[in-house]
């Protein structure tokens, strides 16, 4: 692996110089809980750091924002766009979210609808990943194909070396150009990576997995899964693949904003239609719909599992569903 | 004194065998998360080996006592003093019958934060048993010590209902009613109090910015049963879907206040929520003005009549 060999210190001073003027996302600590969150520049990770509860999707796709502006006037509409975004760095990304925001930007610059907004803020943003060193809890990122030292979409990979010791690695041009401004040694280093803590029960190949579940679409397993299922959207936001939302007007007499927030196909009203018809009615079919899209759906279509193993849906449901427990329930082992 | 999970086996298998009820509720091991306990239904007595009792057996099972007596299931539950306040909660409400369920009360020593103990010491996880010890548990027979003080996941820390109430039998084998970690329960309370208005303002600003408005505090809340929420509405459109502070503060002080006086203090939307919101601070609030505006003395147990839920003709105070 050919990186440049720079010290801590020496890494965050050069990333400071390189990122001036940008607003900087950086993985922070509060009460217990690891957050993405605007900072004055990069930082050096205490040892406890895996990964955050809440990755960085809300810096690319936030939690809500306006599309646009509108306002009647003599039974005429104006409307402005909504102009969203700053230059950013994200730092310090986990491979599996960044594999995840490679899948998001497929997804969102797909035609016959690219999705402006979120490919303009992610035109102006450097992701600077960081390769992993210790696996938490409940990461499986090998088990879905993802690597936990593969650089996806990054711009820049930091891969931490001995000690005080960093690689630093560049793929792509603005990368290239950040990386030409490290003084450094350039070195062939050996990293190795966490080992993920969990391995999924898999029942067959990731190829094929999309029609194994598609063979169990009217499995009990399903049921015995979901019936615990409280309908919140918590897996769904913390997911770093979920990007499913919804629209709607902030109206103010006359004028108004277009908001875009994130939804989740767990709720209950999602699938709710205008008549009240709703084609998912209980648990059963929204925790299928879930991992179908997951890992049958998008598979199908686009070639790509939409999991990336990060955990964090294992990790934080409050009724205990998750994926491993959806693969082995579905196999006809057990509960 | 020991976690007698042999003895709660028996009495789900008598429960089910005398055909008291249709299904047991409590909780299973996970067979791939060697910390995690969900909730799990049995039907069957020759399948009651399948349930657990120790010291990770975190969900609260009164949410979803609600969803699954709707059809008529008479169902037995495994209920520590949480739940069955829980269960009181949905019955008071009129959202479950008194007669659908049979509480099996279990005198609660504290539950354990399963994940940070898998990190800190797994090899707790190769007990054949457990037993409490009052300040920890102890696996037997490795004697390995969990110190509750490390270990207790934040509901159980400021719990304040242990004790099973109001339950059909209660299995007195282990535990108590007294929470040592629990001493003053509106300590966060009064501090919040104390503080002057601007720094209050921030301290809930920034919870109302972390928060992700997941609903998952509202989905696990045994108060939160109304059949449709205002705050899912369209229209009339109560809360707006754009999330800033001001839809934030309406978002979760609505909540506060539709649970107001109704909150049995369970803690499961503090356990729910995956950043850590103090949602119990708001909800202690509500229960301390209860205490003091309406001289309710436990503001968290279920009554049939309570100081909010009733209207009265004759009642002193008017509307202003």
């Amino acid at each position: 692996m050919a990186v440049k060999l720079v010290r801590g210190s020496d890494m965050l001073r050069w990333l400071r110089r390189c990122g001036e003027g940008r607003r900087w996302v950086v993985p922070a600590k509060e009460d217990r809980h690891w957050l993405f969150a605007e900072r004055d520049g990069p930082v050096v990770f205490p040892p406890d750091y895996r990964n955050a509860t809440v990755g960085p999707k809300g810096w690319l796709l936030p939690r809500s924002e306006p599309i646009l502006y509108y306002r009647w006037t003599g039974g005429r509409v104006s409307v402005t766009p909504a102009q969203g975004w700053r230059p950013q760095v994200i730092y310090g990304v986990r491979p599996c979210d960044l594999k995840a925001i490679a899948l998001l930007d497929s997804i969102m610059a797909s035609e016959p609808w690219p999705e402006t907004q979120y490919l303009t803020r992610r035109a102006h943003t450097v992701l600077v990943g960081m390769a992993c060193t210790a696996a938490s809890s409940c990461c499986f990122c090998t088990s879905m194909g993802v690597h936990p030292a593969e650089s996806y979409a990054a711009d820049l990979m930091i891969y931490p070396l001995q000690g005080e010791e960093y690689g630093v690695a560049a793929f792509s041009e603005v990368g290239r150009e950040w990386l030409a401004q490290l003084e450094g040694e350039e070195a062939d280093a050996a990293f190795s990576p966490a080992v993920p803590a969990l391995s999924l029960p898999m029942p067959t190949s990731l190829e094929d997995l999309p029609g194994w579940l598609e063979r169990r679409f009217d499995d009990p397993g399903w049921q015995r899964l979901a019936w615990r299922c409280l309908s919140c959207g918590l897996c769904a936001y913390l997911c770093p693949t979920c990007y499913c939302y919804g629209i709607s007007d902030v109206d103010r007499g006359g004028a108004g904003r277009r908001v875009r927030w994130w939804d989740a196909c767990t709720l209950p009203d999602f699938s709710r239609m205008a008549g009240g018809h709703d084609p998912r009615p209980t648990t059963t079919e929204r925790v299928r719909q879930r991992i179908m899209h997951k890992l049958a759906y998008h598979p199908a279509r686009q070639g790509e599992i939409l999991c990336t193993g990060c955990g964090r849906c294992i990790e934080y449901c409050p009724m205990g569903i998750h994926l491993p427990a959806a693969l082995r329930l579905l196999g006809g082992d057990g509960r | 004194m020991s976690w007698a999970l042999p003895a709660v086996d028996a009495l789900a298998a008598r429960l089910l065998e005398d055909r008291l009820v249709d299904a047991v509720l409590g909780w299973a091991r996970d067979p791939d998360l060697p910390w995690q306990r969900y909730p799990h239904r049995v039907d069957e007595p020759s399948r009651v080996g399948e349930l657990v009792w120790d010291p990770f057996c975190a969900p609260g099972l009164a949410k979803l006592v609600f969803r699954m007596t709707e059809g008529g299931l008479k169902l037995g539950v495994l209920a520590r003093g949480c739940d069955a306040l829980g269960v009181w909660r949905l019955i008071h409400d009129r959202r479950i019958a008194r007669e659908n369920v049979y509480l099996l009360g279990l005198p609660c020593p504290g539950m354990a934060d399963g994940v940070r103990v898998w990190e800190e010491c797994p090899e707790a996880f190769d007990a054949a048993g457990w037993e409490d010890h009052g300040s920890h548990w102890v696996a037997v027979p490795t004697g390995i010590r969990l110190p509750k003080e490390r270990f207790l996941l934040d509901k159980c820390l400021q719990c304040q209902v242990r004790w099973p109430r109001q339950c059909d039998e209660v299995l007195a084998v282990q535990g108590g009613s007294w929470n040592p970690f629990c001493e003053d329960r509106y300590r966060q309370v009064r501090q919040l109090e104390e503080l002057p208005l601007p720094q209050r303002f921030d301290f809930w600003r920034g919870w109302f910015e972390r928060c992700l408005r997941c609903f998952a505090c509202r989905q696990v809340c045994p108060a939160c049963n109304c059949e449709s929420c205002s705050l899912d509405q369209f229209e009339p459109n109560w809360l707006e879907r754009e999330v800033g502070v001001a839809t934030q503060f309406i978002f979760h002080f609505t909540r506060a206040l539709h649970v107001a006086g109704r909150c049995v203090d369970c803690g499961e939307c503090q356990r729910a929520c995956p950043v850590g919101f103090p949602l119990g601070a708001l909800n202690r609030k509500m229960m301390k003005d209860m205490e003091d505006l309406f001289g309710v003395r436990e503001p968290f147990v279920p009554q049939e009549s309570e100081p909010l839920g009733e209207f009265a003709l004759d009642d002193p105070d008017e509307f202003r």
